[in-house]
């Protein structure tokens, strides 16, 4: 990682080892251009509001910011750090103080966190799926994450592409059906292969009160896997006349009631929302 | 030269002559030329002769039974669409099962696809391969038709040969039908030029006198049909290989006949290379030690046998007799020919092969009797000059495979049938 502005750090190089306690505390001078961007009471980004500047210092706890504005900030902020040439890193600060320093700059201290913190969940960038309508979404706040990503803070990401029904988009069920009518109440006729005389039968016919024994040579106790095999018969329709062993993947979707092959169901691109957090371990005097 | 011999077979008596044709009597294929000449003058008096009592009024209906026809491949997707192609529509009750035994290449996806256009198609399939046998035996379980019709995969069939093979099924005694297998690549190479010649006569007019001397041992597994309900009596097919020899000695042993339908051809692809052919007929040949030798012998014992039929003990006379007995005696009585005229070895081989060459040029006749197709036939057997040395070395591989059968039963070791299932079928 390369940053623009090189930093002076203030440490004792003897020491070899700090405390962690230590380091929590310990203040970082570090001059890094930055871009916050204020985060209103609903959640959205304040567009208008947007602010260049710079950093002052940075701790573990939080960061000391010179601002070209005179405005006041609203208490929850997001900074954006440019920790490489058109590559932004964001964090979720919650502004303590703000000083004038200049008739056109103000000195903010702010600590990581706040309400805005909710933004950076998984919870809230991934979409999650209703049991009424059987889609994936992302609720109430699809807007305010649009919102986001136009500020360039989210962007989308694929998650996964899914079918969902043709008719209504809601995610359907699936079995294996009959190719013919849709039925998913297929009957499988369970087979054995006796490995020692060739025969091929129902292995209703190999049970025997006290072991598994072939009809055809009338031998005994036999062990599946090395006398017999197990044969996966035809399937017989229970609805229609249709039998053989080609069954077919059947989707039903349950909102709708729509049943179709799964072959015919559309398909789905579904997204997630990803935002490069900023570490604030990264700018730590031991980074 | 040819005086030197000339003068040396006039100098033999009758006895000696009768000596030294001796070995080449014990070849096959002169073995039934007296047969051959009897049927082919009996037949051929039939047709001159019309049958007075026949008109097209009391002319029995054509048999019509619903057919099912068994098709069980193993990576088998070049062969299989002409296969099938063959044989849909050709019959007007004909339903068609293929059942893919494990093919890792794109059998079942020709199968299916064909079965996605044409009607009364079933496709089975199973992961793991589990031998030609079982896979019969799979898809016999779901036949619904009267008569179940085998045929190799890679086979074709002849015009009517669904209608041809079932017509002698009316008679109630008859539960099997052998075909006429001929080679479909008859021209490919010398090879498969010799074996073309070796099918007509040995498979189709060799078959045709022993199923009318009722001792046919054998169904080929490239094209037979069954009656279903005897297939289920003696529960389907066995392990292989040999698997369609020992079915028709079985039926023959639950008192069934077998009949022969020279009409009914099927055109299967005959070995291309001696390495081949050498493996094929090894696995041919070590069944008659298998199953006539060992697994069906009791078709042979005289006393305290109920199922006793003169018919199938001269069935185990000739197998016993010509494929093992007369292929030993062949090699000894030559090396004993051959160590008491070691001097005059030249002329004896000469007399050998002229009077074989005479032999075959009358089954050439017979061949072409029986021929639906002269000119083709014509042809092939402008290779009969050759089939002596063709026929000797037969024998060789003859007495190699049923030597090492009879020794370490090497048809167990075949991989014909897959490992774990020749390590746990029965050892006859």
């Amino acid at each position: 990682m390369t940053f623009p502005v090189t930093r002076t750090v203030q440490t004792d190089h003897s020491a070899r080892i700090t405390p962690v306690s230590e380091r929590m505390d310990r203040k970082q001078e570090l001059r890094l251009s930055v871009t916050i961007i204020p985060v209103l009471s609903d959640m959205s980004p304040d567009r208008s509001g947007r602010v260049d500047g710079y950093t002052r210092s940075f701790s573990h706890k939080g960061v000391i910011l010179d601002l070209a504005t005179r405005q006041k900030l609203t208490s929850s902020v997001i900074i954006a750090l440019e920790y490489q040439p058109g590559h932004y890193r964001h964090a979720p600060l919650e502004v303590q103080c703000s000083t004038p320093v200049t008739p056109q700059h103000i000195c903010i201290e702010a600590h990581y966190g706040g309400v805005a913190s909710e933004l950076f969940q998984p919870t809230f960038l991934r979409p999650t799926l209703d049991l009424q309508s059987m889609r994936f979404h992302f609720g109430k706040h699809e807007t305010l994450l649009t919102q986001w990503e136009q500020v360039g803070v989210l962007w989308k990401k694929p998650l996964d592409c899914i079918q969902v029904c043709n008719k209504c988009g809601s995610l359907p069920t699936f079995r294996k059906g009959c190719p013919q009518c849709g039925s998913g109440y297929l009957l499988n006729d369970r087979l054995i292969h006796h490995y020692s005389c060739a025969h091929v039968g129902p292995a209703v016919d190999f049970d025997t009160p006290e072991s598994i024994s072939c009809p055809k040579c009338l031998v005994r106790n036999l062990v599946v896997g090395a006398d017999f095999e197990h044969l996966t018969g035809i399937c017989r329709c229970n609805r229609c006349s249709w039998s053989g062993q080609d069954t077919v993947s059947i989707a039903h979707c349950l909102h709708c009631g729509h049943r179709d092959c799964a072959d015919q169901m559309s398909h789905q691109e579904i997204f997630e929302y990803h935002v490069e957090q900023l570490d604030p371990l990264d700018f730590g005097p031991d980074a | 030269m040819l005086n030197n011999w000339i003068h040396w077979i006039s100098d033999q008596t009758p006895e000696q002559i009768l000596l030294l044709f001796g070995a080449i009597l014990l070849i096959d294929s002169p073995r039934y030329l007296f047969g051959d000449l009897i049927i082919c003058l009996w037949d051929s008096l039939a047709r001159l002769i019309p049958d007075r009592n026949r008109n097209v009024a009391t002319a029995p209906a054509p048999y019509l039974p619903s057919v099912c026809v068994l098709l069980a491949g193993h990576n088998e997707s070049d062969t299989l669409g002409a296969t099938l192609s063959s044989i849909w529509g050709t019959y007007p009750k004909l339903e068609i099962i293929v059942i893919d035994d494990g093919s890792q290449d794109n059998t079942h996806q020709v199968a299916t696809s064909f079965a996605a256009t044409h009607q009364d198609v079933m496709v089975l399939r199973r992961s793991r391969r589990g031998g030609k046998s079982s896979a019969l035996n799979f898809a016999l379980s779901y036949a619904r038709a009267e008569i179940i019709v085998a045929v190799d995969t890679d086979s074709h069939l002849g015009p009517n040969a669904i209608w041809e093979i079932i017509q002698p099924l009316r008679d109630p005694g008859t539960a099997a039908v052998s075909a006429a297998v001929l080679p479909r690549n008859p021209f490919t190479n010398m090879l498969t030029w010799l074996q073309s010649y070796e099918y007509f006569h040995s498979t189709l007019v060799g078959r045709l006198f022993s199923a009318r001397l009722g001792t046919l041992s054998i169904v080929s597994g490239a094209f037979g049909a069954f009656r279903r309900s005897v297939l289920q009596q003696v529960s389907g097919w066995d392990v292989g290989p040999g698997e369609d020899g020992d079915l028709t000695l079985r039926i023959r042993k639950a008192g069934f006949r077998v009949a022969f339908a020279p009409f009914a051809q099927c055109f299967t692809k005959v070995p291309v290379t001696w390495k081949h052919l050498i493996q094929q007929r090894r696995r041919w040949d070590r069944c008659v030690v298998t199953y006539e030798c060992r697994k069906h012998l009791d078709m042979g014992y005289l006393f305290n046998n109920h199922n006793f039929q003169i018919r199938n003990f001269l069935t185990l006379l000739d197998r016993w007799f010509f494929n093992v007995f007369c292929v030993y005696a062949f090699f000894a009585y030559g090396i004993w020919m051959t160590i008491t005229l070691s001097n005059q070895l030249d002329k004896l081989f000469l007399t050998c092969y002229l009077f074989y060459l005479s032999i075959s040029l009358m089954q050439v006749f017979l061949v072409l009797f029986y021929s639906i197709n002269l000119r083709r036939d014509l042809i092939v057997c402008l290779i009969t000059p050759l089939m002596p040395f063709y026929h000797v070395f037969l024998k060789v591989i003859s007495l190699i495979a049923i030597t090492e059968e009879l020794l370490w039963r090497r048809s167990f070791q075949d991989n014909f049938v897959p490992v774990h299932v020749r390590q746990k079928t029965w050892r006859w």
